[in-house]
Order: C-alpha cells, then structure tokens, then sequence
C-alpha cells in the first residue's frame, strides 16, 4: 500500500528563518496521526508548506503525496488532489456569500479532477445535511465568508467546508482552540465522520483535550523543525500532565 | 493655426449648416464663445482635467464628420425587455415607442415644437465646462423625452449607437424631464459602431420636478482608440430624488461628469459607480454635488479598479451653500490596485459654507487581500478565478445597489470579462 503523504528530511524557511530543519513522517491510508509541539516549534509551518502558502520557502527534502511531488503543485492544485488545511485562523471574506464560496470551490476542484459540477439543488441538499450534523445555522451560509461570525463558529465553518470537500488528507491547524467542550466534541464528530479506510487525517494541536475524541493512531512531538518522539495516543497523556520539557 | 482658431473658423463655416432655429444658432454662438474663452480643450495644467489626458483630442483635431456617418442600420442587442429608444449618431431609429405620459422627441423637433424647454436644453450646468459649451456650439441630435405629472415609466432602454471615422468628433444633447411626482427607469448605453470613431461628447440635462423619482443606469461602452466623454447635469427639485448607478470599464479615454443641483427641500441624490481600468485604459470620474437648498441628503458610492497599467481618477466635490442647513451628503470611495502599474487618483472636495450640516468623506487605497486568495485557492479556486471573485466583492455595494436583477448579472457578467481580459494582457 502506497502512504498517502511521505515526507522526507523536510527543511522551510519563512522570512528568512529556517523553521522545519529535517522533519520525516508518513501516513498510510485509514491513519489519524497527531502532531503536539511547543509554540514556535514549527507545527503552522508544516501544514502552511504542505498547502502551498506563498512565502513558505522549502528549502530541502521532498514531499510526495499520493505518490507525485506535492511541492510541485500549486495551492489550488494541491485542493483538487484532495489536500485540505483547516486554518488556525480561519480568513474573513467581505462581499462573497459562504455558500457562493464553497460551491465555487467544490466544483473548481471536481473540474480540476475532470468530474462533473455539482448541481445546486445537490449542494443545497447536502449542504444543510452537513450544517444539521456541526449544529450549525444553515441561514448562516447566506452570509459573507467568516464575516462576524465569533471564534467557534468559524471553526465549525472550516469543518462544514472539511465535510463538504470530502478531503483525502486532512490537515487541521489547531481546530480545537477556541472551541468551547460543547463545541469540541461536534467538532470531533464531524472529524470522525471523515475517518475512513482510505484518507488520512493530520491533526495540530497544543492540547490533548482533542485527542480524547478524535483518538489518534500516531502521535508525534515536534520540537526546533523536527519530530523528536513518536509514540501512540498515551504519549498525548503524558505530555499533559509532565509538560514538554520532561517528555522530549 | 492653433486649434482654438481652427474651431472657430470652421464654426462659422459650418453654423450655416447646423440645424435648428434662430434660438439654437444664438445658443450656439454664445457655446463657442464661451468654449473659446475658456481656453478650449484643457490641457493637462487645468486642475481639474489633470487626470484626463485630452491630448489626442487636441492633437488631431477632431471636428465635426466631413462625410455622413454611418447610415446602415447596425446590429445591436438590447439588454432589457424594456421599451426601447436606438439613436444613431444622435438619431432615433425607427420610430420612438408610445408610452402613456412619455414623450418621445428628437430634440431639434423637439425645439421647434416645444421652444419653452430651450432654456434647461442650452443650461451650462452648475460649473461651466469648455466640453460641455463646445457641446452646445456643435450639438447635432440628441433626445428629449418629457415624462407627464404623476407617469410611471417603468423602464426605459436608450442605447446611443455612434459611427464614423477616427477623424469624427459627434456632440449629442439630450434632455429628460419629470415633471411632479413622476417615477422613471432608465438605461443609457452608448456603444460605438466602428473600431475608430473618435470622440463622442454627449451632454445630457435632467430636471425633476417636486417629488418626481429618477433611476437612471449607464453603462458606457467604447472601441479601441476612441474618445467617450460626457456629462449628466440633474436639477432636483422637492422631495424628488434621483439615483444614478454607473459602470465604466474597459474605456480607452473616458471622462465622465455627473453633476447634480439639489436644489428643493428634502431632495436626494445617490450615486453609485463603478470604474476599472486595465491597460491602455483611463478612466476620470468627476462628480460636483451642490447643496443649495435645505434639509437635502446626498450619498456617493465610489468603487475603482486598477489593472495592469490601468489608470483611474475620482474627482468628488460636494458644495454646501450657505443656507442649506441641515444637508446630509457623503461620500466614500474604495480603491483597488491589481498591479504595481496600475494608477488610482482620488481627489475628494469638501467645500461647506453652511454650519448645520452631517458631511462626511472616506477613501481607501489597498491590494487584493493576498491571506484571502490563499484561503480561496486552499479551497481549489484557481488564482485568478480567486482574484475575480475578491474584484466582484470589492464593487459589491455598486453592483448590488441595482434592483434589477438582468441589469445586476449584465454588470457581473462584464466584471468578470473584463478580468479575464485584463490578466490575458497582462501576460501578453
């Protein structure tokens, strides 16, 4: 079986700095893997290169996705081969309805993929299907993009738009904060639904608190651009209760 | 010979043949008088044409067509279901549609039918302009439309088709007029016929009466190498209130003014505009609103867009005069730049001579929001399909200001054209 995303000896930099200094990991097809790190440890960078965002400069090592070169593609490339990032910091788009938004993008990748477009009546559907399972207010759809909507719901709007894409690999950048416990655990939900024998899912988090809802495979802690300890679900546990410094 | 001088020799030469009564030929002596002392066709220096480059305008003397323009009936497609007025090179196509308590007139027959209305037709407008009395002295063709007392006019598609050669200069005059409490929808759309027509200079004056309703829509379209200028002088009278919805895009050499007198009690005027320029385009949007009575309200709505070596320019004067206490006007404009070669001017004026009054100005100057294109093409938008959509938003409050949903996606349809067109250039 070929890993859905190999990265080998991978080096960024970002404003000049080298942030990733040689980080290896690999996800197999059905796996969730974890990735806990102190803050400035290099865990946005990771996924703000595995996306493409403009200003990430890789510098060394090769990512294969799905078997071809990822760092050759464009962002929007990267999408339509079923990459998917859940922003830290989910962007706010004035004048462009989130409904607009999403159905622009879903259909621009199925044309990337050479697949037919979505009609409305079907997006709606499934739409309001998916809103229904994140507790979310369909109405809010009809407005613009992340525009006055409060640090939680902005989180769920990633996941609607995580549901909706139906992602092969997902990379969520820190889902989890902001979120109140009510909240987290529709959010996992929504996680868990996509958990599927053949996608793999990457989350970044600072906390544990996630993991005990979505239960990872692999949990890495990354340390100064690099994966200094690997372990499964009860390494997250440790790290809680004695800190970084004690664990890596 | 200068230009000036070469005017006014042929001025005389032609005024024989320039139609009209002796009212019109004494108006338009009295336009190229004027035209003359001005100083003619500004030049750069003129602060207030500094943004329009007219030097081809002077340079190649554009005078009136030396031979007839173009006769044979074009294609074109209009936009609305509305009834429909086509005037070709200042002329009405066919016959005029009969509406209930609209009337329809070409405006020399007009003038000779219905003289009282000379004066609103030969009006200057509230600032004197050198095009616009050049207008008066060389008019040929225009339009009067005269909407009765309390006529509603649902909707009414006018498209000015101009012909010719590059060596044409076409002045055309309209006036439209509500009287009280009459309600009106209207679209002006100009579109030249030729690749190389030359300069079409169409001065438009609108009087609305106590409580008459004008919405008016113009959408101005232009050939390579031609000249688009123009102005739009309305009088509000009472409780009357006028909104006026512009799109200039893809215009090689584009002035426009709009210049409006808020001249009753509790009159209104809204403007919105479009402008986007992209290469070898310019486009100068000029507004003067004059608050000279009280208790009126003005809002101006401005959005621009400049592409690869596209120039822009907003020239906004609102003028509150000493006694029109209680006036509300704003104005806001919002700038786009989409290359490093890419020129917006912004030039708002403020002159209030009343001290009762809620004024207030903005304009912003900014890129496309680059975090926002990265979250769209994270999503799988293309880049400059992800650029389109954040242009499309940016011109929102203009776009989305039209009720009409046909006029709304017509609008939308063109943004997105003249996008995809403008990054093709560019990558040219």
């Amino acid at each position: 079986m070929k890993p859905i995303l190999s990265i080998d000896n991978l080096k960024v930099r970002v404003g000049g700095q080298e942030i990733l200094k040689g980080l290896n990991l690999k996800i197999m097809p059905g796996e969730v893997h974890a990735i806990m790190g102190p803050n400035g440890s290099g865990k946005s960078t990771l996924a703000n290169a595995l996306a493409g965002k403009p200003g990430y400069e890789v510098t060394g090592g090769t990512v294969l996705y799905k078997g071809i070169n990822l760092l050759d593609l464009d962002a929007h490339a990267r999408a339509g081969e079923g990459l998917f990032l859940g922003f830290q910091y989910p962007v706010e788009i004035p004048g462009v309805s989130n409904l607009n938004f999403l159905r622009t993008a879903l259909n621009a990748q199925r044309l990337y993929r050479g697949e037919e477009e979505m009609d409305a009546s079907t997006f709606l559907k499934k739409i309001k299907e998916k809103a229904k399972l994140l507790l979310m207010d369909f109405e809010m759809q009809k407005r613009a993009v992340n525009v006055g909507f409060s640090g939680g719901e902005k989180k769920r709007n990633e996941m609607l738009q995580m549901l909706m894409i139906e992602p092969t690999l997902a990379v969520l950048d820190e889902t989890d904060s902001g979120l109140d416990i009510d909240a987290l655990k529709i959010v996992a939900e929504g996680i868990n639904t996509i958990r599927l024998p053949d996608r793999g899912l990457l989350l970044i988090t600072h906390y544990q608190r996630l993991l005990n809802y979505v239960e990872p495979d692999f949990v890495h802690i990354l340390q100064d651009g690099k994966i200094v300890r690997t372990g499964d679900k009860e390494l997250a546990k440790e790290l809680e209760e004695k800190g970084y410094a004690a664990v890596a | 010979m200068t230009v000036l001088e070469t005017y006014k020799k042929e001025f005389k030469e032609i005024l024989p043949a320039l139609r009209g009564g002796q009212n019109m030929a004494r108006a338009r002596e009295r336009g190229m008088e004027r035209f003359v002392f001005l100083g003619g066709i500004p030049g750069p220096k003129a602060e207030d044409w500094r943004y329009s480059d007219l030097r081809a305008i002077r340079a190649r003397h554009l005078s009136r067509p030396k031979r007839p323009l173009a006769q044979t009936v074009p294609r074109f497609e209009p936009l609305t279901r509305w009834p429909l007025v086509a005037v070709l090179n200042g002329k009405i196509l066919g016959s005029a549609p009969a509406l209930e308590g609209v009337e329809i007139l070409g405006a020399e027959q007009a003038l000779e039918k219905i003289p009282v209305w000379a004066d609103e037709y030969f009006s200057p407008g509230m600032e004197e302009s050198p095009l616009e009395r050049l207008n008066l002295a060389l008019s040929e063709g225009g339009l009067f439309i005269n909407i009765a007392k309390n006529a509603v006019l649902e909707g009414l598609e006018i498209i000015f088709l101009e012909g010719g050669d590059k060596k044409n200069a076409h002045h055309l005059r309209n006036f439209i007029g509500l009287e009280a409490g009459a309600t009106a929808q209207i679209l002006f759309r100009t579109i030249s016929l030729e690749k190389n027509p030359g300069w079409t200079n169409m001065v438009s004056n609108f009087s609305l009466s106590e409580g008459a309703h004008l919405s008016l829509v113009c959408d101005f379209e232009q050939k390579e190498k031609s000249f688009l200028t123009g102005r739009n002088f309305v009088k509000v009278d009472k409780r009357a209130s006028f909104s006026q919805v512009s799109l200039a895009l893809g215009l090689t050499a584009h002035r426009f003014e709009t210049e409006v007198n808020l001249m009753g009690k509790g009159a209104d005027a809204r403007l919105f505009a479009a402008l986007l320029a992209g290469r070898g385009e310019a486009v100068d949007f000029v507004t003067r609103i004059h608050h000279s009575r009280p208790q009126a309200k003005s809002r101006q709505t401005v959005r621009a867009v400049a592409g690869f070596e596209g120039k822009t320019a907003f020239q906004g004067r609102v003028v509150v005069e000493e006694n029109a206490q209680k006036t509300v006007a704003h104005q806001n404009c919002s700038n786009l730049i989409l290359d490093p070669s890419g020129e917006v001017n912004i030039k708002p004026e403020l002159l209030i001579f009343a001290d009762d009054v809620v004024c207030s100005h903005g304009a912003t100057v900014g890129e496309i929001d680059e975090v926002a294109l990265f979250y769209m093409m994270q999503r799988g938008i293309p880049k400059a399909e992800a650029k389109a959509i954040l242009v499309r938003a940016f011109l929102g409050d203009v776009v989305e200001s039209l009720e009409n949903e046909v006029l709304r996606s017509y609008f939308e349809d063109k943004i997105e054209a003249w996008m995809k067109q403008s990054m093709d250039r560019k990558q040219r």
